[in-house]
């Protein structure tokens, strides 16, 4: 067995799910939202994302498959927030946020790419105390609501190049998945029974992308897409809990490549979130979001094709929810490297970012670690 | 595999196996605790309908205890023993003595006793020689005649300190008029006599048997040339009590308990959603009082309620007795009896096919003249419940 594929099944036999970190900001709206990147546009700051053949943010970069390949990425993140007095540390969540397939369609011009990306990561554990007064009595109560798990993007993507500087691609998005939620209530007095509610939560939508990459000289490429997602159906086992409208999304990419070996690229999207405010459930808000991605890669080419590419990058983003009027935000410096495997034949990725959120009262920071393979057989 | 590989697969490993999940931390609310709320809503439900009240599941003579109330309170019950037939000949085991029975001279009858009422003193327990042919139909009319002072055989003053023991008391044989060669029976009544109201109650089952009977003989021993004495036991062929009916009052509502035993059967029509699609974190159900719970003076009973498996009236089976509920009930209290059915919703949820109707019964049930009376029929305080329910977790999009 070749190396790169030892890899693959050493990650494949970890534990995990699909599904990205955790916030203490995804505990609101339908979680916290996801990036369909491969761990090289992660490591770049996303600035790379609408260029990436192995991400799946612009079905246009589908028509640059050549050949058969096959990736994934795994995740680890450690962090800590302080919100009000409390402040939690050492929290870190391990995922498979993203894996992707794809290659020529034989006999056509066309190629495709199947995918798998975290859309929103709905994993948490929380508890609260408080009181409540029940038959005249003012009992101290203790809540737990914990949930496992999170809304996944399955995209199935087409792409052609009708002209050698023009990539063009559509998808077809299938969002599912579910969460495990706990919701549990002890009090203080033995005459109430404690209870447990267990719920399975599914989700369930559909939407569609489409996007383009020109390429207009071998220095600069141009990037956009638009995905128009329809509404998230929500269904429990005891309740059918109704739907989230979710957002229309436009993206658009820069990249610069002035000299062999350096790369400079951007990627902005605008997310349109607040359609979802309707649909939830006061006090918490919904904004439409900015996300802006900047990334550098440095690699410098050696006889035998083999390179070890540095990368930097950094990534501004606003978050879609709240409960409280004020928007968070997230910043993150990253950075990585990769690695040639099998004569090029794969490839391993490493990138780590450090993150902050903040606002609507809490401050979170922690480290976020991705390690992607990349195969083609 | 080269090192490189091998360094390689391990990081990768490392990368899955090394992190386990901690998610878990305080919230900080309503900034950072999860969409949703948990709701506990309490709300008081009318719709208990009574069905009715019934008798015969189990006899006095059945019970596993006897309760003997003495006169001043509202009525007054007496116990009725019957030995076993004794043999003619001595059985205590005793094999260096002849079996062969020369003189009866004494009888003892032990009594156990598991509960009387406290803070009453001068409690006496009258023994009287009663026929040997009582049985469960007979009444306390029926054996009046035969506590009189020409039938007392023995009196036996109850300690004050005594809560829960055996008495015994001895009386010559001769002052048993029936007792004799060709009766070896004896049929013994029990009253209270007391300068104030009381009871007693007397274990009536297999483990602990009401009383013993004990039998003091004069036998030769092996060689004949001694005369001894010697002693065999006993036991109780028939127990029962009966109670004065003349002092019970007449039924306002569904009757509970009693001598008779009587059951109690009540319907709750419940909404669907509480039952099915909420927690039900306490549950109480309500009886005011019709009337000053009827019973032994100063006594406590337990009323149990379980529900019904399956409605067929009267000779319904109960469901799982372990989602039941208990309350105790003070005789002569006046307050509204309130009784946990929690674990009765418990059973229910999500269990469409198990009727929503109740049982009530005193435990235990038969041994005592103690009777709760639930609100009967258009009763202007009818029975209602209390529950305190949590809705599902409201989710997004809700």
């Amino acid at each position: 067995m070749r190396p790169a594929a030892i890899v693959v099944v050493a990650m494949l036999m970890a534990p995990g799910s699909a599904a990205a970190q955790n916030s203490v900001y995804g505990l609101v709206g339908i979680g916290f939202p996801g990036d369909p990147l491969a761990t090289r546009a992660r490591s770049l700051g996303g600035g790379t994302g609408a260029f990436d053949i192995m991400s799946a943010l612009n079905p246009g970069t589908v028509a640059g498959l050549g050949r058969l390949v096959a990736g994934g990425a795994a995740g680890t993140s450690l962090r800590r927030y302080t919100a009000g007095d409390s402040t939690v540390t050492g929290l870190r969540e391990t995922r498979f946020p993203f894996g992707l397939f794809g290659g020529r369609v034989p006999n056509t011009p066309l190629s495709f790419a199947v995918s798998f990306s975290t859309y929103a990561e709905r994993t948490y554990d929380v508890t609260t105390t408080g009181t409540q007064v029940l038959r005249g009595d003012t009992l101290t109560v203790t809540d737990r609501v914990a949930s496992d798990g999170g809304i996944t993007d399955f995209r199935g993507a087409l792409g052609f190049r009708p002209w050698p500087r023009v990539l063009i691609g559509g998808a077809f998005h299938l969002l599912g998945g579910s969460s495990r939620l706990m919701v549990g209530r002890t009090f203080s007095s033995p005459d109430y029974s404690p209870y447990i509610e267990r719920n399975q939560v599914t989700f369930a939508g559909t939407s569609v992308s489409g996007g383009i990459v020109l390429l207009p000289t071998s220095a600069i490429e141009l990037a956009a897409s638009a995905r128009v997602d329809g509404d998230l159906e929500i269904r429990s086992e005891t309740q059918t809990a109704g739907a989230v409208r979710l957002p229309v999304s436009l993206i658009g990419g820069l990249r610069l490549t002035p000299v062999a070996g350096l790369s400079l690229a951007a990627t902005a999207a605008r997310r349109s979130w607040s359609r979802s405010q309707p649909d939830l459930i006061s006090p918490t808000q919904a904004f439409d979001t900015w996300e802006i991605g900047t990334g550098l890669e440095l690699s410098r080419p050696q006889a035998r094709g083999a390179s070890v590419p540095i990368r930097l990058g950094y990534r501004y983003r606003q978050l879609p929810f709240s409960n409280v009027v004020t928007q968070p935000t997230e910043t993150a410096f990253t950075g990585g490297t990769g690695l040639l495997l099998g004569g090029g034949r794969a490839s391993l990725d490493a990138s780590v970012e450090r993150f902050h959120r903040s606002g609507g009262g809490a401050d979170e920071e922690g480290w976020y670690f991705s390690l992607g393979v990349i195969i083609i057989p | 595999m080269t090192r490189r590989a091998g360094v390689i697969v391990a990081v990768a490993a490392a990368a899955g196996w090394g992190c386990q999940d901690i998610v878990s931390a305080p919230g900080v609310c309503p900034e950072f605790c999860p969409e949703g709320e948990i709701r506990v809503v309490d709300t008081l439900l009318t719709g208990v309908e009574p069905v009715g009240s019934y008798t015969g599941y189990l006899l006095p003579h059945e019970a596993r205890q006897m309760q003997v109330v003495g006169p001043g309170g509202p009525t007054e019950s007496r116990a009725l023993l019957v030995s076993i037939s004794m043999n003619a000949r001595y059985a205590g085991g005793d094999t260096t003595v002849r079996d062969s029975i020369i003189q009866t001279d004494s009888l003892s009858v032990r009594l156990n006793i598991v509960r009387r009422n406290a803070g009453v003193s001068g409690v006496t327990l009258a023994f009287h020689e009663i026929p040997l042919t009582p049985d469960s139909a007979t009444t306390y009319g029926d054996m009046t005649p035969y506590f009189q002072d020409s039938t007392l055989v023995a009196t036996l003053q109850v300690p004050d300190s005594l809560v829960k023991d055996t008495l015994s008391v001895t009386f010559p044989a001769a002052a048993l008029r029936h007792f004799g060669p060709d009766t070896l029976q004896v049929g013994i009544g029990v009253r209270i006599v007391s300068p104030e109201p009381a009871f007693v109650t007397v274990a009536s089952d297999t483990i602990a048997p009401a009383a013993l009977i004990r039998r003091f003989v004069q036998v030769d021993s092996s060689t004949g040339t001694t005369r001894v004495t010697r002693s065999d036991t006993w036991g109780i062929r028939f127990r029962t009590f009966v109670v004065d009916p003349g002092g019970i009052p007449s039924p306002v509502g569904l009757t509970v308990g009693g001598a008779t035993g009587a059951r109690g059967f009540v319907k709750l029509n419940l909404p669907g959603f509480i039952v099915d699609s909420t927690l039900v974190v306490r549950a109480t159900l309500l009886l005011p009082a019709t009337q000053p719970v009827f019973g032994a003076p100063g006594d406590t009973f337990s009323v149990r309620v379980v529900a019904l498996g399956s409605d067929f009236g009267p000779k319904s089976p109960v469901a799982d007795t372990s989602f039941g509920g208990t309350v105790r009930v003070a005789v002569g209290g006046s307050d509204t009896v309130a009784v946990d059915i929690t674990r009765i919703f418990a059973l229910w949820r999500g269990n469409a096919a198990v009727p929503r109707t109740v049982m009530f019964q005193v435990e235990p049930e038969a041994a005592s003249i103690n009777t709760l009376e639930l609100p009967g029929q258009g009763s202007a305080t009818p029975a209602a419940i209390r529950v305190t329910y949590a809705p599902p977790f409201r989710l997004p999009g809700s």
